[in-house]
C-alpha cells in the first residue's frame, strides 16, 4: 500500500481540531470542570513573586508547551519507527485525545481549584493523607529519572551538533534581556518581541556557522554544565528567567512546528519511503525483541501522554494561570500541540527520509534511517523533509538540508533545556512538600531540609549521578539515556495512569460527574494503568538482565520501588472510589 | 536586594558580557569556539574562548538576578487587578 505525506497531515489536523472543540471545550471545560471567569485563581490569590505569579495566557501556553515538550515527543517516536509509521501514529493520536490531553487539562484545573497545589496534594483530598505521601515519593523518583534522561540526551546532542550549544549560550542572555526590557523598562511587548526574534535569527545564523567545542570528553563536560545550569535556573524566580525564556522559546517551537506543517504541505505528493508496518517485535531495548504491546508506553512517552505533564500542570502552570477560561488552551491545547510535534515533525519526516536516495548518496546512511542513533534519526528526518520542501521553492537541497538539521537540533535542545530546569524545579517542589509536616513541629530542621537550594541540589545530584556513567552495549559505548529511557518512560506513563485516575476521582467525587462522561475518563485511565504495569513488569523480567549493573541498580530499583508505590496507590484509589465522603 | 548584592550583580554582568564578546569574537575569527585537537576536528580541546563562553553564560544568568531581586511592579499590578495582594 502506497501512502503520501498529505494523508498523515490531514488526518492529524482534522482529528485534533475535532477533539479540541467537541471533547475539550464541550465536554471537559463545560461539563466536567465547569470553568468560570469569575473564580479567582491561585496566581492572584496566593501571589508571592517567586512561584505564584499570574502570566499572560500566551506566555503561559508557551511555558507549558515548552516544559512538557522535552525530548519525549521526539526521541520516543524516533525509536518507535522500528515498528513502521502506522502503529506509532495510531498510539500518538489515541493517547493524545483520550488520555494525554484529558489528563493534562484536569490536572491543571483540579490543582487550580485546590489553590495551585500539586496533583499529589489533590490525591490527598480524594484518596486520603497516605496517598499524598506515596504519590510524592513516586513523583520525586520519576522526576529524578526525567532529569537523568534529559541531561544525558542534551549532553549527547551538544556533543554531536555543537552549533546547538552555541545557540543555547546566545539564547539565554537574550531571554533575560527580553524580560528586563518588558518588565523593567516598560518597552512594548510587540516591539521587544520583534527585536528579540531578529536577534535570535542572527544568533541562529552565528550558531550555524560557529560551533562551540568543549575539550576532552565533551559529553561529560556538558553533563556537569547542564547540571549546574538546572540547579541555578530551578531556584530563580519564575518571572526572571522561566517566563521570558519560555515566551521566546514558544516562537522557536512554533517555527519548528510551522516548518513541519508547511513542509509536509509542500511535499504533499511525496510517497513515504518508509513502511507502514515492519514487525510486531523488532529488537529495540538492549537488542532484545520488543513487542508493541506492552512496550509502546515505555517507548513513546510525552508524544502520546505523560505523567510528567500532570506535575508541570499542577506545579508551575497552575500557579501562573490568571483566569480559569485560559486553562483549556494551556492544558488541552498544549498536549495536542505536543502530539503534532510527534506526528508531523518526527513520524512523518522519518517516514519520508527512510531510504531516500539523496541521503544514501550523501553517505548519511547505507540502507535505511534506522541505522542512525535515535537523536540523529530525528534531525536527519526533519532536515530532509524541510530541505525537500525548501528545494521546491528554489533553495539548494544540500544547503537547506545542513541548515535544517542544525535547526532541528536547536529546537530539540530548546525543548530539553526548558524541561530540564522545570523538572528540577518540580523536584524541588515535591521534596519541599514531602517535608511539610516538619514545618510546624521542627521549623529549624524544615528550614534546612526544605531550603530551595538544598532541594534543587538533591534532584540534580541524583539525576546527574545516573546520567554520568557511559553504558557498554555489546562492543559499543553509548550515552546513559539509552538504558535510562525505558525506565524513565515507564515510570512516567505509570504516573500518567495514576494522575489520570486521581483527577478522574476528583471529577467523580467533587465535580459529581456521572454516566458516560465519567466512563470516558475512567476507562482509558484503567486501560493505561494495566498496560503500563504489565509493561514495566515485562521490562524488569526481559530487559533489565541485559543492561549494565550500574543502571540495573539505578533505573531498576526505581522501577521496582515505583511499582510497589503504584499498587499502594491503586488500593487507596479503589477505597476512595467507594468511600462516601469528599 | 542589598546594595552589596546589586554591586556584585553589576560586576558579574559586566564581566559576563566581556567574556561572551571575547568568545564570540574569537569564534568568528577561527570558525569555532574551543579548539580542534586534529586536522579533521574529530577531537577537541578547551581553549580561552570555550572557557569564556561557558563562564560568561553563567555570570549573565546569575548577575541580573542579584540586580533585580524584587518582582517587577508590572507583575504586582496584575495581581492587584485580579483582587490579590502584592
Amino acid at each position: 500500500m502506497e501512502s503520501y505525506s498529505i494523508e498523515i497531515l490531514l488526518t492529524v489536523l482534522v482529528i485534533y481540531g475535532l477533539a479540541y472543540v467537541f471533547y475539550g471545550k464541550k465536554i471537559l471545560e463545560e461539563k466536567v470542570v465547569r470553568a468560570s471567569p469569575d473564580n479567582i485563581t491561585p496566581a492572584i490569590a496566593k501571589y508571592d513573586g517567586v512561584d505564584y505569579v499570574p502570566a499572560n495566557k500566551y506566555v503561559l501556553y508557551g511555558h507549558h508547551f515548552a516544559s512538557i515538550a522535552g525530548a519525549g515527543p521526539i526521541v520516543g517516536p524516533a525509536i518507535a519507527m522500528a515498528y513502521g509509521w502506522l502503529l506509532p501514529l495510531l498510539w500518538v493520536l489515541f493517547g493524545n485525545i483520550f488520555i494525554g490531553a484529558v489528563h493534562d487539562y484536569l490536572s491543571l484545573m483540579s490543582s487550580v481549584r485546590y489553590g495551585g497545589v500539586s496533583v499529589m496534594s489533590v490525591s490527598e483530598n480524594v484518596m486520603g493523607r497516605k496517598a499524598r505521601f506515596i504519590f510524592l515519593a513516586y513523583v520525586y523518583f520519576a522526576l529524578v529519572l526525567v532529569v537523568a534522561a534529559f541531561e544525558s540526551v542534551a549532553a549527547k546532542l551538544y556533543t554531536i551538533i555543537p552549533g546547538a550549544a552555541t545557540l543555547a549560550v546566545i539564547f539565554m542572555p537574550l531571554a533575560l534581556l527580553f524580560g528586563i526590557m518588558v518588565y523593567r523598562m516598560g518597552i512594548d511587548l510587540t516591539k521587544a518581541t520583534v527585536l528579540m526574534l531578529i536577534l535570535i535569527a542572527l544568533g541562529f545564523y552565528y550558531a550555524y556557522k560557529i560551533p562551540l567545542y568543549l575539550g576532552g570528553d565533551s559529553y561529560h563536560w556538558w553533563l556537569i554544565i547542564l547540571a549546574t545550569y538546572a540547579f541555578i535556573a530551578a531556584s530563580l524566580p519564575v518571572w526572571y528567567l522561566l517566563q521570558p525564556r519560555d515566551y521566546l522559546n514558544a516562537y522557536i517551537l512554533w517555527t519548528f512546528v510551522f516548518i513541519a506543517i508547511f513542509g509536509s504541505l509542500l511535499v504533499a505528493d511525496m510517497k513515504l519511503s518508509g513502511p507502514a508496518y515492519t514487525t510486531w517485535a523488532p529488537p529495540i531495548f538492549a537488542k532484545q525483541p520488543t513487542p508493541f504491546f506492552p512496550a509502546i508506553p515505555l517507548i513513546i512517552a510525552c508524544g502520546s501522554l505523560s505523567g510528567f505533564h500532570s506535575v508541570v500542570a499542577s506545579g508551575t502552570s497552575s500557579k501562573q494561570l490568571a483566569n480559569e477560561m485560559e486553562g483549556l488552551l494551556v492544558g488541552y491545547g498544549g498536549m495536542l500541540t505536543e502530539g503534532a510535534v510527534s506526528s508531523l515533525a518526527v513520524i512523518l519526516p522519518v517516514s519520508l527520509a527512510w531510504s531516500a536516495p539523496e541521503l544514501i548518496n550523501m553517505g548519511v546512511f547505507k540502507h535505511s534511517i534506522l541505522e542512525l542513533d535515535k537523536v540523529h534519526r530525528f534531525t536527519i528526518g526533519y532536515g530532509y523533509m524541510a530541505a525537500k520542501a525548501f528545494s521546491r521553492l528554489g533553495a539548494s537541497f544540500p544547503d537547506a538540508f545542513h541548515v535544517m538539521v542544525v535547526f532541528a537540533a536547536v529546537s530539540l535542545a530548546t525543548f530539553i533545556m526548558t524541561t530540564l530546569d522545570t523538572a528540577t524545579r518540580l523536584g524541588r517542589f515535591a521534596w519541599q512538600e514531602f517535608f511539610d509536616p516538619l514545618r510546624d513541629s521542627s521549623p529549624g530542621l524544615y528550614k534546612l531540609i526544605a531550603n530551595r537550594w538544598v532541594a534543587a541540589f538533591l534532584v540534580v545530584f541524583f539525576g546527574t549521578a545516573m546520567a554520568y556513567p557511559n553504558v557498554k552495549i555489546g562492543t559499543k559505548e553509548v550515552a546513559a539515556y539509552v538504558v535510562i529511557w525505558p525506565a524513565f518512560a515507564g515510570t512516567n506513563q505509570l504516573l500518567a495512569a495514576l494522575a489520570l485516575l486521581t483527577v478522574a476521582l476528583w471529577a467523580y467525587k467533587v465535580q459529581k460527574v456521572r454516566g458516560a462522561i465519567n466512563w470516558l475518563i475512567q476507562i482509558p485511565a484503567w486501560f493505561l494503568w494495566i498496560l503500563v504495569t504489565v509493561g514495566m513488569g515485562w521490562w524488569l523480567v526481559y530487559i533489565a538482565p541485559h543492561i549494565p549493573h550500574v543502571q540495573q541498580i539505578g533505573a531498576g530499583s526505581i522501577v521496582v520501588i515505583n511499582l510497589i508505590l503504584d499498587f499502594l496507590l491503586i488500593i487507596l484509589f479503589v477505597r476512595g472510589l467507594f468511600s462516601k465522603s469528599e | 536586594m542589598s546594595q552589596a548584592a546589586k554591586a556584585l550583580g553589576y560586576t558579574l554582568v559586566i564581566i559576563g558580557i566581556v567574556l561572551l564578546i571575547y568568545a564570540f569574537t574569537i569564534g568568528a575569527l577561527h570558525g569555532h569556539m574551543g579548539a580542534c585537537a586534529n586536522a579533521k576536528c574529530t577531537a577537541r580541546e578547551w581553549d580561552a574562548s570555550a572557557y569564556s563562553a561557558i563562564i560568561g553564560w553563567f555570570l549573565i544568568l546569575i548577575g541580573p538576578a542579584l540586580i533585580f531581586g524584587e518582582a517587577p511592579e508590572i507583575v504586582k499590578e496584575k495581581v492587584r487587578e485580579g483582587g490579590g495582594e502584592a
